[in-house]
């Protein structure tokens, strides 16, 4: 068995596919390696790391609960055992998962749903677009009965979203029910980008008028609205 | 920025124009690095491989034997166009190449691109006795160009247009016996000749129109957003044996007159690749 | 139904065979039929006799991962005459979706029209194009952890542009390669070698005259991952006894063992390769220092 493992953080171990890491007993395995027979491997080609264990406090449950390849057994021991993955810097397969927030564009509306495609993942452009829809039901919070998605989005709105579930066999369910999700940008009819001016309402700077839409409170956290 | 560039791609790419260069570096008149070589496919008569930047053709020519063609057999064939019904050009743009192509559609871009190289050929004018299989043209060689198309990052016309030139300056056919009819055999041991076309070149350059400004040599981005795209070549004395403008909007003549200069200028630069590839 | 849009030739044409050969295989019948008559035991013993290596050498191979930039993730592989290229794209989303829980995986081989100087090959896929896809997709997708990407498809496109023999090993290599290169998650890369066997000698990694030698000879296919020892696709077709496959298959273990080396050191150094060029282009990323980097290449 090859020794790969270096407890300092060693970023410049460069690991293929199928390589085994470490026994299964050592690390808890992480995204880009997976479990089997006792060993821990890695499933892509990267950089490995060790992340310690006092850094991933708050992750810890997350990754119980995904990480099936780890036997049940493993997870109940709470040890102080670090964490191992496998990544490279240009992270390629970016697919939206469920919780991610992602940047759509509204490309079609009726009475029950809007239609949307999906461009980005976080700040991950995607190479190709996925479809997704925005039921009525997901666009806010409260006083969910009362809304109306042409009040809320129309074709060609950016919208920041959050993915729910992996919905029907076509789409991903998405849902804007959060104050810091909604439109980003919006053009008016008069062609001008609208500003926001509450979290109902856009105007338009050339004509002045104003239209309604389901607003996203603008935060720095997001790249999309650096423009 | 990556998600800026894939939300308002236009507006992403204006930031870039109005200081006139492109997000990859280049100034707008600049034509990506541009290589050729030949002969490295050994199953056909002749190939070529050219790469533009990014995008990558490959061209291989299969020669194959047939009746020599009658004025009854297909109709129009005359002896107006002598090599017309000798070579075929054939595109393929595959889904290997990019994720806008499938194998199960036929794409139309690479239909109407056969079409114009089909064309271009054409104003070859070769001998039809260079065509001869044996020494009287009882049986004649036929040529297969197909253009593969390996990794699509835009240009693909200027590309196809060097690949399939190089490749046919490439081709060596061999001398042939017939045993019988329709019983062909090529002899290896009488040497091996090639078409004289030899002094004859096309000098492609393409260029995409977005909004006011000309690019040379587009890429795939930049051929996705342009209102136009203008493809120009050159003959081996300097006339213009192919124009093509396809776009939404006029082009003034003096934005024309200036691509015209620019496909000139890299008359010396296709000449001498092809040249160095094929001595 | 896919439908042959491309301009054609009117006049029926064939691809020429050399008189040489022609002249031998003539002489050769003759033999043969003068052997029947003489002896009613059929010889048809075939003696063949590799010149330039060993039977369980290897041609040299050569491959690079990252070729085609439109691609998720590419390889282009050598096998000294013998080059295909292979493009993953995905995981992307699929126009109709038949699996919910995993990824679908999709292969498609396809022959250039003009990588054989025997065959012809019509831009329709045809039957053997067909088959040779299902083995590299009943190779691969053992190796692969679809369960990551529920909802998607991973398209695998393989192109052969000269085949010169060991066509299917090179693909599934190729094939592994680009996948791992698209950053697919994976068990492991399968390697993959094949043999022809002729009389008593075992050929590892055929050419495409090794492989035409005789009717119906024995051949075997073998794809493995190594690190779990695990086969994933034996093939064998002709004439074979018992103990001549076991002989087989253990010479293509242990030339996908070695095919596996050169597949992992070929991966690593295209890591390093990638990483060095990208710390030399964030220096470039703002509009000022790329005009500066566009006057330096002029």
């Amino acid at each position: 068995m090859e020794k790969t493992i270096d407890n300092n953080d060693s970023q410049d171990i460069v690991v293929t596919p199928g390589q085994r890491l470490s026994k299964a007993v050592d690390y808890i395995s992480l995204d880009g390696t997976y479990v089997h027979k006792g060993y821990i491997y890695s499933s892509v080609l990267g950089f490995q790391h060790i992340v310690k264990r006092n850094l991933q406090e708050t992750k810890e449950n997350k990754d119980e609960n995904n990480n099936n390849n780890s036997s049940s057994e493993e997870s109940n021991i709470k040890d102080e055992r670090d964490f191992i993955t496998v990544s490279k810097e240009k992270d390629p397969g970016v697919v939206p998962e469920i919780g991610s927030i992602v940047t759509v564009q509204v490309l079609r509306t009726n009475p029950r749903l809007a239609s949307v495609a999906i461009l980005c993942v976080g700040t991950k452009a995607l190479k190709e677009t996925f479809n997704g829809i925005i039921r009525i039901q997901d666009v806010r919070a409260t006083e969910i009965d009362k809304v109306e998605i042409y009040k809320s989005f129309r074709p060609g709105d950016i919208v920041l979203a959050q993915i729910i579930s992996l919905g029907d066999s076509r789409s991903y369910y998405l849902s804007t029910a959060k104050n810091e999700l909604g439109v980003v940008f919006a053009q008016s009819v008069a062609g001008g980008t609208m500003i926001p001016i509450s979290w109902n309402m856009m105007q338009c700077p050339i004509t002045k008028t104003k239209e309604f839409r389901k607003v996203a409170k603008m935060d720095n956290s997001i790249e999309t609205e650096q423009e | 920025m990556e998600a800026f560039q894939k939300i308002h791609p236009l507006e992403f790419y204006r930031k870039f124009l109005e200081r006139s260069v492109r997000p990859d570096g280049r100034s707008l008149t600049d034509i990506r690095k541009t290589t050729l070589s030949v002969g490295s496919i050994t199953t056909c008569s002749g190939s070529s491989f050219v790469k533009i930047g990014n995008t990558s053709v490959v061209c291989g020519i299969r020669a194959e034997v047939g009746e020599p063609p009658s004025i009854n057999q297909t109709g129009i064939v005359s002896n107006q166009s002598k090599n017309h019904s000798y070579i075929f050009v054939n595109v393929e743009l595959g889904p290997i190449c990019s994720n806008a192509f499938s194998s199960s559609k036929p794409s139309e871009k690479a239909m109407s691109l056969g079409t114009q190289l089909n064309a271009l050929i054409n104003r070859l004018d070769i001998p039809t006795t260079d065509f001869y299989f044996d020494n009287e043209g009882k049986a004649r060689w036929y040529l297969y160009v197909d253009i593969y198309c390996l990794d699509y990052d835009g240009n693909i016309t200027d590309a196809s247009i060097i690949a399939m030139l190089s490749a046919l300056k490439n081709v060596t056919l061999q001398q042939g016996i017939i045993v019988e009819p329709n019983q062909y055999f090529k002899d290896s041991e009488q040497p091996t000749r090639k078409l004289s076309i030899q002094n004859n070149y096309f000098i492609p350059l393409s260029f995409a129109v977005i909004d006011d400004y000309i690019l040379s040599d587009p890429c795939l981005e930049e051929e996705k957003l342009s209102s136009g795209q203008i493809t120009i070549t050159f003959n081996e004395n300097q006339e213009i044996c192919l124009l093509l403008y396809t776009g939404t909007n006029g082009i003034a003549d003096d934005h024309l007159k200036k691509c015209i200069q620019l496909t000139k200028n890299r008359f010396d630069f296709i000449n001498k690749l092809v040249n160095e590839n094929n001595s | 139904m896919k439908i042959d849009y491309r301009s054609g030739n009117s006049i029926k044409t064939q691809i020429p065979l050399d008189y040489k050969e022609y002249l031998k295989r003539k002489e050769d019948k003759q033999q043969q039929q003068q052997q029947q008559q003489q002896s009613t035991q059929p010889t048809g013993a075939i003696t063949y006799k590799r010149k330039d290596r060993l039977d369980e050498q290897f041609r040299q191979i050569f491959m690079k991962t990252g070729i085609v930039t439109q691609a998720s993730g590419s390889c282009y592989l050598e096998i000294e005459k013998t080059k295909v290229l292979c493009s993953v794209y995905g995981p992307r989303a699929t126009p109709k979706t038949e699996l919910f829980e995993t990824a679908k995986l999709n292969c498609e081989l396809k022959y250039a029209t003009f990588s054989s100087n025997k065959e012809k090959f019509d831009y329709l896929e045809n039957t053997k194009e067909k088959d040779q896809s299902l083995i590299i997709y009943q190779s691969i997708i053992g190796s692969l952890r679809l369960d990551k990407y529920p909802k998607t498809v991973v398209d695998v496109y393989i192109l052969v542009l000269n085949d010169d023999g060991d066509v299917l090993v090179s693909a599934i290599t190729a094939a592994s390669m680009a996948l791992a290169d698209a950053g697919v998650e994976m068990y492991d890369m399968v390697a993959s070698c094949s043999a022809v066997c002729i009389k008593d000698a075992t050929l590892i990694n055929p050419t495409a005259q090794e492989e035409t030698l005789t009717e119906g000879a024995g051949k075997i296919l073998v794809s493995k991952m190594p690190s779990h020892n695990n086969i994933t696709q034996l093939i064998q077709t002709g004439e074979l006894n018992y103990n001549n496959v076991l002989e087989s298959v253990n010479l293509c273990i242990d030339g996908s063992d070695k095919i596996y080396s050169i597949m992992k050191q070929n991966l690593i150094d295209s890591l390093l390769r990638q990483q060095k060029k990208d710390g030399d282009g964030n220096e470039i990323n703002g509009i000022t220092t790329n005009a500066a980097d566009d006057q330096m290449e002029e």
